[in-house]
């Protein structure tokens, strides 16, 4: 199973990925958006990972949602500090907050 | 009534209509023919009972144009219907048999003779209209029951017609054949009738459950919005009011007792007030849609436009062209993120007076924002700067291409195409 993470942060990555891997699964990584989007629809992507403090990242998760061959992946979203908004909330499946992994 | 009995109406109509024409066109040749030559035997010596035969077909006939009576006649007027025609299509396959060799001779001017029938057994092919009718509109049941008429309108016929010293040798051979005829095509109408029937049913139930669970996710989706807003208020505007309420508790002991401990306290409670409200902002700050969910992305563009107008003091100007497309959330809250990007960087670097926003709904979409403001060199500048890669990046998440027309004082106009708006 892989499972896709979207951050241009490597001490982010490197601490998803030990859980990741962790729990049997794969790690795939992308460093912004498009690489995130590119990969999710060219690969069985079984979950994307989101760091939200990249660019357009809020428009990668509507666009992941919006897609049909993305729409049905579930996506997390990983938050520093500022509140998700409302709207992407719901498009979520979990929001993890970046202190606490 | 329904549609499929409508056309089961038409249907018989357009067959009357064409018993119609047949009968006009054998009259014509006849006159022709008979202002000609003498009139032909077997017309001369017709049966007398061929005329009471025919007539059911002409009281049919004119049954089923006389206007609304199908309204009037409710759901027995097609049975009827079927019923009449059965009996006088098979009235008619009797004058065959009551005329052996009904037919005659027409001269045409070219020397060849062309020969008509005046009375055919071929109207078992009329007969058997009405029962495949009877079988689309009643399925497998209907079709039984009116194959089964017409089977014992066809002996009845044949009966007759043996009393009245027709052709019954003939008429027996083909029984057999006819009576299968009359079950078997009926039958598969009905049966593929009953089929479909059953689909539309089944799909019907379908749509039923479908509206249950969608009603069912929608409490769902409210009953959690609930739960989160009960959790919202009871984290910030309960937490804060009990806070207040007991920090005031203390003010109260305080004022008796020592002034300046009691004012140091009121200046908590001041902060703590003003904390729970900003929290509270913050919680209906969160809990509001976005601009674009709210109004529409015109309208939401428009409000920016006239926001930034105002916050920034440059002369703001909104253009919609083109009749607006439902967009997708994912497209339509990109291109209004993008105008943000673009007016901000507008306000930060380009030294404008005045600023254009246009959206046009032509080939896709189309995004403009336009400045009179310094503009830059695109050769000399970083294409990393000011935002645009940004931009850029957001723009392909949603299909759209971004184009950036510059130059040193001649202001900039970012623009922002999508040519392929998404279906929901």
């Amino acid at each position: 199973m892989i499972r896709l993470i979207v951050t241009a942060d490597d001490r982010l990555y490197a601490r998803l990925t030990g859980r990741v891997e962790a729990e049997g699964h794969t790690a795939a990584r992308a460093s912004d958006v498009l690489e995130g989007l590119q990969y999710a629809t060219t690969h069985a992507v079984d979950m994307v990972f989101v760091d939200m403090s990249l660019h357009a990242a809020d428009t990668l998760l509507e666009t992941l949602h919006s897609r049909q061959v993305t729409c049905s992946i579930p996506l997390f979203a990983i938050q520093i500090g500022r509140r998700l908004p409302f709207e992407l909330r719901r498009l979520c499946t979990g929001v993890l907050e970046a202190g606490t992994l | 009534m329904n549609n499929i009995v409508r056309n089961a109406i038409r249907v018989l109509r357009g067959l009357f209509a064409f018993r119609a024409f047949i009968a006009a066109f054998v009259v014509l040749m006849l006159a022709v023919h008979w202002s000609a030559t003498p009139p032909p035997e077997s017309f001369r010596h017709a049966s007398p009972l061929s005329a009471v035969f025919l007539l059911p077909t002409l009281f049919t006939g004119i049954l089923v144009f006389v206007p609304g009576l199908e309204r009037r006649a409710g759901r027995f007027y097609l049975p009827v219907a079927l019923a009449l025609s059965i009996l006088s299509f098979s009235l008619e396959l009797g004058v065959a048999y009551l005329n052996p060799g009904a037919r005659f001779h027409v001269a045409l001017p070219s020397g060849q003779e062309i020969s008509l029938f005046w009375a055919s057994t071929e109207m078992i092919l009329l007969v058997l209209v009405p029962c495949m009718l009877a079988g689309a509109v009643y399925g497998v049941r209907g079709a039984l029951r009116a194959a089964t008429f017409a089977t014992a309108v066809h002996l009845v016929v044949g009966f007759g017609v043996g009393i009245a010293g027709g052709e019954v040798h003939s008429f027996l051979i083909l029984l057999p054949l006819r009576v299968a005829v009359l079950y078997a095509f009926p039958l598969i109408t009905g049966y593929l009738a009953d089929t479909r029937l059953r689909e539309h049913v089944a799909l019907e139930e379908a749509n039923r459950r479908l509206r249950g669970y969608a009603a069912t996710v929608e409490n769902l989706a409210t009953s959690r919005e609930r739960v989160r807003l009960a959790r919202t208020i009871h984290d910030t505007l309960a937490h804060s009011l009990s806070a207040l309420v007991v920090q005031l508790e203390a003010v109260d002991t305080l004022l008796g007792t020592d002034l300046g401990a009691a004012r140091a306290q009121f200046d908590r409670v001041r902060q703590h007030a003003r904390f729970g409200l900003d929290e509270a902002r913050q919680a209906i700050s969160d809990l509001r849609s976005s601009p674009v969910e709210e109004l529409g992305l015109g309208p939401a563009l428009e409000q920016l436009a006239e926001h930034f107008g105002q916050r920034s003091g440059l002369h703001t100007e909104w253009v919609l062209q083109g009749t607006p497309t439902p967009l997708l959330p994912a497209q339509a809250n990109a291109v209004y993120q993008i105008a943000e990007e673009a007016l901000d960087n507008v306000e930060r670097h380009a030294a404008a007076a005045h600023v254009m926003v246009r959206l046009n709904y032509a080939n896709g979409i189309t995004l403009e924002v336009e400045d009179d403001g310094q503009g830059f060199d695109p050769a000399t500048i970083d294409p990393r700067r000011f935002g645009l890669v940004g931009i850029r990046e957001r723009a392909s998440l949603v299909d759209g291409h971004v184009t950036v027309n510059t130059a040193p004082n001649q202001g900039t106009r970012l623009t922002v195409h999508i040519a392929e708006l998404w279906e929901s």
